[in-house]
């Protein structure tokens, strides 16, 4: 298979080449032989953009006008009407898909709206009653086998969001029992459709946010539930594999980032130790984190320069006792301000290096 | 499988799951039998099923001393509500953990919940039976009228599982 680069990447290769080529390094057929191993990625379709978008509008309209619940038609029929949509343009798309392939899918998008407006106007019809989480995992599964048919990839991580959805929608509605189904599902997904980073990404988030599931169902203490996720951060984030590491890295960094600025609530650390001294764990918890985070900085990590800032800004509004909170400001600023100087003047004349 | 085949299925999917989800309401509603409930109401939206008028049946409130079950059996669990006839409304005649024989019944999760404003010790119970959808803007009405004294709610029910099917004024 030829490696995949993008149209900018692919002209800076081709441009130094020729550079290489100029200056005798190589020939003119080394050059077209490693041009050849290039492919360009194809960017967004412009006509595959439009088509797509309107079908999603179109969608969002039959969806909103099942919400309106518009008693001019009745609902058996408004029903008939939805189960007529969805076969049209499924058989549409499937016609289309040989002469005019990007209308055609978009017409199967459509087909999935209108599938969720049907699972929406059932509720609706017979007035389910709470918060109808359930409509989320039936969309989800309504979508994924064509997802699978058409090997789609976006039609996947739509399946994969509303699946998200519904997981995060049965907060204190009882146990997650398809996650135990669906986690897998979306990373074999993932290895079904070419190895999709987007997928990865989003089968990732949907496993973090069941585990969470997990955790609000046998009632885990606040403290141990940031603790866990900031240890999963630092997992994700540390731990080397070939598995698209930089995907994992991201995301382990924001989540130890967020989960580490929770830890530096001291009313949270009540559940482990005395109230007197949670103050104090708290602020040795939230030194270390922003220690460590400093030397994230220096090996590159711009996240954490946003959670330095995140930790200082919470501190920042965290007391109305203005005196000691400026003590504290001015001595911290001072010190990293000697640091900052003590490296600077380290690097010039030691042997160079950089930080980030 | 073919193509075709497989793309016909991928169609056939959501297509039976959407008649799926009518079955067991229809069915109720064609063969359930009818109750009318004392009610409260107010009128929220919901982004994909639209305006719907909020409704607290008196039902949803069990008093502590009517269920005679260990408190572990009660909080979070389905349990079975028994109703009995009494004028116009059907009222809680007695709780269950198992299937009632005979009788009218519904399932519903309680909920330990102590009301601070009343004093009241009771079970919140979800039949799943609180929302009633209407067109956008007319639930207003119907608001106005629960403020005044109240709807009535009319449920077809068929082995513990109920439909709510309309609201009117008392």
């Amino acid at each position: 298979m030829k490696r995949q680069i993008t149209k900018g990447n692919f002209s800076l290769v081709s441009k130094e080449l020729d550079h290489f080529e100029s200056a005798a390094l190589i020939t003119g057929e080394q050059k077209t032989g490693i041009l050849e191993i290039y492919e360009v990625k194809s960017g967004l379709n412009f006509i595959r953009v439009v088509v797509t978008i309107g079908a999603i509008l179109v969608g969002l309209g039959v969806l909103s006008f099942i919400a309106s619940n518009w008693d001019g038609i009745s609902h058996f029929v408004k029903l008939l009407i939805i189960f007529g949509v969805f076969g049209g343009v499924n058989l549409t798309g499937y016609i289309l898909s040989e002469d005019n392939p990007r209308t055609g899918r978009s017409l199967i998008y459509l087909g999935t709206l209108v599938y969720g407006a049907g699972i929406f106007l059932i509720g609706q019809m017979y007035n389910f009653g709470g918060d109808f989480p359930t409509a989320f995992l039936l969309w989800s599964l309504g979508v994924m086998p064509m997802a699978f048919q058409l090997k789609d990839k976006y039609l996947m991580l739509f399946a994969n969001i509303l699946f998200g959805v519904y997981l995060f929608g049965l907060f204190d509605q009882g146990f997650p029992y398809a996650g135990w189904v669906g986690i897998p599902i979306v990373y074999l997904a993932f290895n079904y459709f070419d190895k999709s980073r987007l997928l990865l990404f989003f089968a990732n988030l949907t496993s973090l946010s069941f585990i969470l599931q997990i955790t609000l169902r046998y009632e885990v203490e606040s403290l141990y539930v940031a603790l866990l996720f900031f240890f999963i951060g630092l997992v994700m984030y540390g731990v080397r594999h070939n598995l698209e590491p930089d995907i994992f890295r991201v995301q382990g960094n924001i989540l130890f980032g967020v989960t580490g600025v929770i830890l530096t609530i001291p009313d949270l650390w009540e559940v482990l130790i005395s109230v007197q001294s949670t103050r104090l764990v708290s602020i040795l918890f939230a030194l270390a984190f922003v220690i460590s985070l400093f030397f994230l900085i220096r090996k590159g990590s711009l996240i954490s320069l946003i959670f330095v800032c995140v930790t200082i800004f919470r501190y920042y509004t965290d007391t109305f006792a203005f005196l000691p909170k400026s003590l504290f400001f001015i001595v911290g600023g001072l010190l990293l301000l000697g640091f900052g100087f003590y490296f600077e003047r380290m690097m010039k004349s030691g042997k160079g290096g950089k930080i980030a | 499988m073919t193509k075709r085949k497989t793309f016909l299925l991928a169609v056939a999917i959501p297509f039976f799951i959407l008649l799926a989800m009518t079955i067991k309401p229809q069915a109720t509603v064609l063969f359930g039998k009818e109750l009318v409930l004392e009610t409260k109401a107010y009128d929220p939206t919901d982004l994909f099923r639209g305006d719907y008028v909020a409704i607290n049946f008196a039902i949803s409130d069990v008093p502590k001393s009517m269920v005679n079950l260990s408190q572990d059996k009660i909080h979070n669990k389905n349990l079975y509500v028994s109703l009995k006839q009494e004028g116009k409304y059907y009222v809680i005649d007695q709780v269950s953990d198992t299937k009632p024989k005979q009788g009218v019944y519904l399932k519903g999760k309680f909920q330990d919940m102590f009301n601070p404003f009343d004093g009241i010790d009771n079970y919140r119970v979800d039949y799943s039976l609180d929302k009633y959808f209407v067109e956008q803007g007319s639930g207003k009405d119907l608001e106005q009228e629960s403020i005044k004294g109240g709807l009535v709610g009319t449920v077809k029910v068929l082995g513990g599982y109920g439909v709510l099917t309309g609201i009117e004024r008392r």
